[in-house]
């Protein structure tokens, strides 16, 4: 169950990183395809963008409102929040560590198969291979308004446990930028997420990596 | 006839008492038989437990290959392999993922009994303010990645109980290793097997097949999957194993030698072969007898006590050696009986100053050493007996002269008459020992560390610090205990020992530690969390609060859940046998050990930095103990050294009293005595000159030289004035200080450092014994005496 829970976090953040894909400049004025939004993703070099993340829960009056920047590079993942409090997720190759004024904690992947499973989805959609993500998922992609080539990538979890916490994923676009999106939990929960500011040519120094992929305080 | 009723009485008597040993004997090897009775024998007792417990028996083999991969390939093949031996009592190469269910169905009906091990924090989380602080965490919490699992619960746990039992669980479950598919992967890469063994590791007829085949298997892994595959061990059955094989080794090679030795000297100076066998008779005599005694005294004999009683008896080779050497080289015309009558004063006191020193040590406080001295005391007078009354018709009535015997006899003679004519320049050899004693003094350190009378072996111990390296296991023979009459009770001590130590380890005095109260609270305290949550409006409250802090009365559909859960919390609380009972049972089973009627809860730790500071945290809480093994062993050795020097102390003022009753001169006395006394104070004082520290067996040893030393002293001192009589003793005991030489002074060929002390102090102690008898009896003895 707790890697179960992470598991949904991990979905939200590595699926901000296809929306950096985006603003690669479209190869054509053709239509939209799955095809070629993969491929954008694929040749994404790095990625910085901003986040307004609101997760609306039953137990909650009202939503919990999270704001703050994703990062990409060299296959690591870093998601530091700033509002309201301050928190990071960095994703590595073999584990995932998270802190907050409350302290640091690390996951090792290796050791949690299903955790793992989770990541490793999602890095496929990342590394736009279409055959992994179609074992994982259901795919679903349409085209929303021709005139604004907007659209939208449905995902449906077909693999056990995943599809015990998450129901579905919609990322909402236009052209090949990625604009929101949605997890729905099976409980009902939704957690949707809207990007700005999106640079998919975001390189990072050395120094700038270190700083930036890695839990602060530590 | 005559001849033969001393031999047919003798016999009947050796056999009986052999049969009764052999039908009563019964062997003991509870430590707590050597210790005071101001020591806590719950220790003592742990210590053994201890040497027989899981954590003795656990090894860890680590498996490294090119990859990680083939490492955990392997390790299921070792896996599969150890799971089918017999002498594996388990096998653990990862998490068990079986264990979270387990976990689960046995701790979340219990969570709100485990909500707070603190009384104040238990009653601050129940006030407003507590409860506040509560709701924030929780809505922390759903911010955070484990946010699925906490919605699932919260309605029904929103204290979040049940989250700080996982986090408990995720601490203690696999220390500082890694998992890689449900294995235990160390930092550096190697997969890690845990196994325990059905028996102790001291035990070699167990352990040694399960090395042969353990070794078997990894030499066939190594084959099967390529030279890249290394498999590292460690344990404690190697060590023992290696140190059993060098001790034996030893004792073997050197028995043969020593054997040889003494029955070449026999020969050689006996020309009999009677007299090289009959010597035998008296220690056989002696030993049976004395085990007889004491399991008709005490019903069982302690292994220590017939390990060291036995040699102690050893000495009594010496009444024959005497007895032969005159019967062959002055018989008397009546026939052994004739001869034993003129020697059998020297004989008597001899024996008896062997007792009374023995005897001595009757009065420490260790029953295990009053037991080896009623053991000696019985055996040398055993031995005596036997020397006097079944010897005699064993020996021929008129020996052949042996030309051998006779010149060192006339030899004997004639360095005797040499240092009666150089009296002043005898006074060199006295000199000698007391400066070595002086010097000894001056330089003797005591090592009392039990662990230094073994020589470990390097390259194992290499391997051994590597392996442990891998996995930080815990420190052996190093943990807290916290003992009771009842489970209960021990429960409650160790619930204060945890928070205890929680404090040490923030304060670093030790690194870490393995609790069993990350499992397990004791009754009382899961009670106090039952109450408190019990109390009246406590639920009210929370819902309040919670609305309060932006939670939605809906989402915990109106507290119901939580109401019905406070008011479901178990009548009884969690207990130890549930635990054992469970999946998790191998999780906590090495935590609880029975100490007879007590019940005993352990606290492994591990890197203690300040042993002080750290038993001065657990002090003042009844029943818990800082048990540290090997200091606590060293203490018992320091104080048995220390009492068993003061007792040889005594009881050689029983024997210079003793002398001194017998000669009335205070010189004869002490010509007697003081041989004894130098050559076991000059042996000691050059072994500490040398640097060599000194333990608890050089003192034994030490017993032995005096004993001996004594018996030289009197034998002479019973003949002087005599010239053949004192010709023909000094004979007897240069033969019997070589056949010392040969049974313990060869020891010291030995690598092992307890064969080693026992070689050096006997063999050095009865030369310098021989030397110094006639030395101090002629610089002593009167003119009128010599002429």
């Amino acid at each position: 169950v707790l890697s179960l829970g992470l598991a949904a976090v991990v979905a939200g953040a590595v699926l901000c990183a296809p929306q950096s894909a985006s603003a690669a400049p479209p190869a054509s004025k053709a239509s939209v395809t799955v095809e070629g939004l993969l491929d954008a993703f694929a040749k994404m070099p790095g990625l910085y963008v901003k986040f307004r993340e609101e997760k609306q829960m039953a137990l909650l009056a009202a939503p919990l409102v999270n704001e703050g920047t994703i990062h990409f590079h060299k296959g690591t993942l870093a998601r530091h929040t700033t509002a309201p409090m301050k928190s990071s997720l960095v994703i590595f190759e073999d584990r995932l560590e998270f802190g907050d004024e409350s302290g640091r904690e690390k996951l090792d992947l290796a050791g949690n198969p299903v955790v793992r499973l989770f990541v490793d989805s999602f890095t496929k959609v990342l590394a736009g291979d279409r055959a992994a993500i179609e074992r994982i998922y259901n795919v679903e992609f349409t085209t929303t308004d021709a005139a604004t080539r907007s659209w939208k990538l449905v995902l449906r979890p077909k693999l056990d446990p995943m599809n015990k916490v998450i129901a579905r994923l919609e990322l909402v676009g236009e052209d090949l930028v990625m604009r929101q999106m949605i997890v729905l939990e099976v409980g009902g929960d939704q957690t949707v997420t809207t990007f700005s500011d999106v640079d998919v040519n975001r390189s990072y120094s050395a120094a700038e990596a270190k700083r930036i992929f890695r839990v602060p305080g530590k | 006839m005559k001849r033969g009723l001393p031999i047919a009485l003798g016999a009947a008597v050796l056999l009986l008492m052999a049969l009764f040993s052999a039908f009563k004997l019964e062997l003991s090897d509870d430590i707590t038989h050597f210790l005071a009775p101001g020591d806590d024998p719950r220790l003592a007792r742990l210590s053994r437990r201890l040497a027989e417990s899981e954590l003795t028996r656990t090894m860890i083999l680590s498996v490294e290959a090119e990859d990680l991969g083939a490492a955990i390939g392997a390790v299921d093949a070792l896996e599969d392999e150890l799971t089918k031996d017999p002498e594996v009592a388990w096998v653990r190469t990862g998490w068990n993922p079986e264990h979270n269910q387990a976990f689960h169905e046995l701790y979340y009906p219990n969570r709100l009994l485990l909500t707070s091990d603190d009384p104040e924090e238990l009653e601050h989380l129940l006030t407003d303010e507590g409860l506040r602080g509560a709701a924030k965490e929780l809505k922390r919490q759903l911010n955070l990645p484990t946010s699925a699992m906490v919605k699932t619960i919260a309605s029904e746990d929103p204290l979040l109980t049940y989250v700080r039992q996982l986090k408990r669980l995720e601490a203690a479950r696999a220390g500082t290793l890694g998992l890689q598919d449900n294995h235990f992967v160390s930092e550096g890469g190697q997969a890690i097997v845990i196994l325990a063994t059905v028996h102790s590791p001291f035990d070699s007829q167990y352990q040694r097949p399960f090395q042969e085949r353990l070794e078997a298997t990894e030499q066939r892994l190594v084959e099967e999957r390529g030279a890249g595959l290394v498999i590292e061990q460690s344990g404690v059955g190697r060590f023992a194993l290696k140190a059993e094989e060098t001790i034996r080794g030893d004792i073997q090679r050197i028995s043969f030698v020593s054997t040889i030795a003494i029955i070449l000297l026999f020969l050689g100076i006996f020309r009999s072969l009677r007299l090289v066998l009959l010597p035998l008779v008296p220690i056989a005599f002696g030993v049976t007898a004395a085990t007889s005694v004491s399991l008709l005294l005490f019903g069982s004999i302690h292994g220590l006590t017939l390990a060291f009683g036995a040699s102690l008896i050893g000495i009594a080779i010496d009444y024959p050696v005497h007895l032969f050497n005159h019967h062959v080289l002055e018989p008397d015309a009546s026939g052994p009986g004739g001869t034993l009558k003129r020697i059998r004063p020297g004989l008597l006191l001899g024996a008896l100053t062997t007792v009374v020193g023995f005897a001595g040590l009757g009065w420490t406080s260790f029953p295990g050493v009053r037991e080896i001295a009623v053991f000696a005391s019985v055996g040398i007078s055993a031995a005596l007996l036997s020397t006097m009354f079944v010897l005699p018709a064993l020996l021929p009535s008129q020996p052949k002269p042996i030309k051998l015997q006779q010149a060192l006899a006339r030899a004997a003679s004639r360095v005797l008459s040499a240092m009666k004519r150089r009296r002043q320049l005898l006074v060199v050899g006295p000199a000698l020992a007391v400066v070595l004693i002086v010097g000894g003094l001056v330089q003797v350190e005591f090592e009392d560390d039990v662990s230094a009378l073994t020589r470990l072996d390097e390259e194992l111990m290499t391997e051994d610090e590597r392996v442990r390296g891998r996995v930080s296991r815990m420190d052996a023979g190093r943990l807290v205990v916290a003992v009771a009459d009842d489970e209960e009770t021990a429960l409650q001590r160790n619930d204060e020992v945890y928070s205890r130590l929680r404090d040490a380890k923030e304060s670093g005095y030790v690194e870490d530690f393995r609790s069993l109260h990350v499992f397990l609270w004791s009754a009382e305290l899961q009670a106090k969390n039952r109450q408190a949550l019990q109390g009246e409006g406590v639920v009210d409250r929370l819902a309040s609060v919670y609305q309060a802090e932006g939670f939605s009365a809906r989402g915990f559909n109106d507290f119901k859940d939580f109401r019905a859960a406070v008011e479901t919390i178990p009548a009884e609380p969690m207990t130890y046998a549930q635990l054992r009972e469970s999946p998790l049972r191998e999780l906590v089973i090495s935590f609880r050990t029975q100490l007879e009627g007590d019940v005993g809860i352990l606290t492994f730790l591990r890197g203690v930095k300040d042993p002080g500071a750290l038993a001065a945290s657990v002090a003042g809480v009844e029943g818990v103990y800082f048990f540290d093994q090997k200091k606590m062993m060293s203490e018992i050795y320091s104080r048995h050294r220390v009492q068993t020097l003061q007792l040889v102390s005594v009881g050689l003022l029983g024997v210079l009293l003793m002398l001194f009753a017998r000669y009335r001169k205070i010189k004869v006395a002490l010509a007697a005595f003081l041989p004894a006394l130098l050559a076991g104070g000059a042996a000691l004082g050059f072994i500490a000159w040398t640097g060599t520290s000194l333990n608890l067996l050089h003192v034994v040893s030490l017993l032995l030289v005096l004993s001996m030393g004594v018996d030289y002293g009197v034998f002479l001192a019973e003949s002087h004035g005599q010239q053949k009589e004192e010709a023909a003793t000094l004979l007897s005991l240069l033969i019997a200080c070589l056949s010392t030489v040969c049974a313990f002074g060869l020891l010291a060929m030995s690598d092992n450092p307890a064969l080693d002390a026992i070689g050096y102090t006997t063999g050095l102690g009865v030369c310098f014994s021989l030397l110094l008898a006639p030395t101090t009896l002629v610089l002593l003895g009167t003119p009128t005496e010599e002429a």
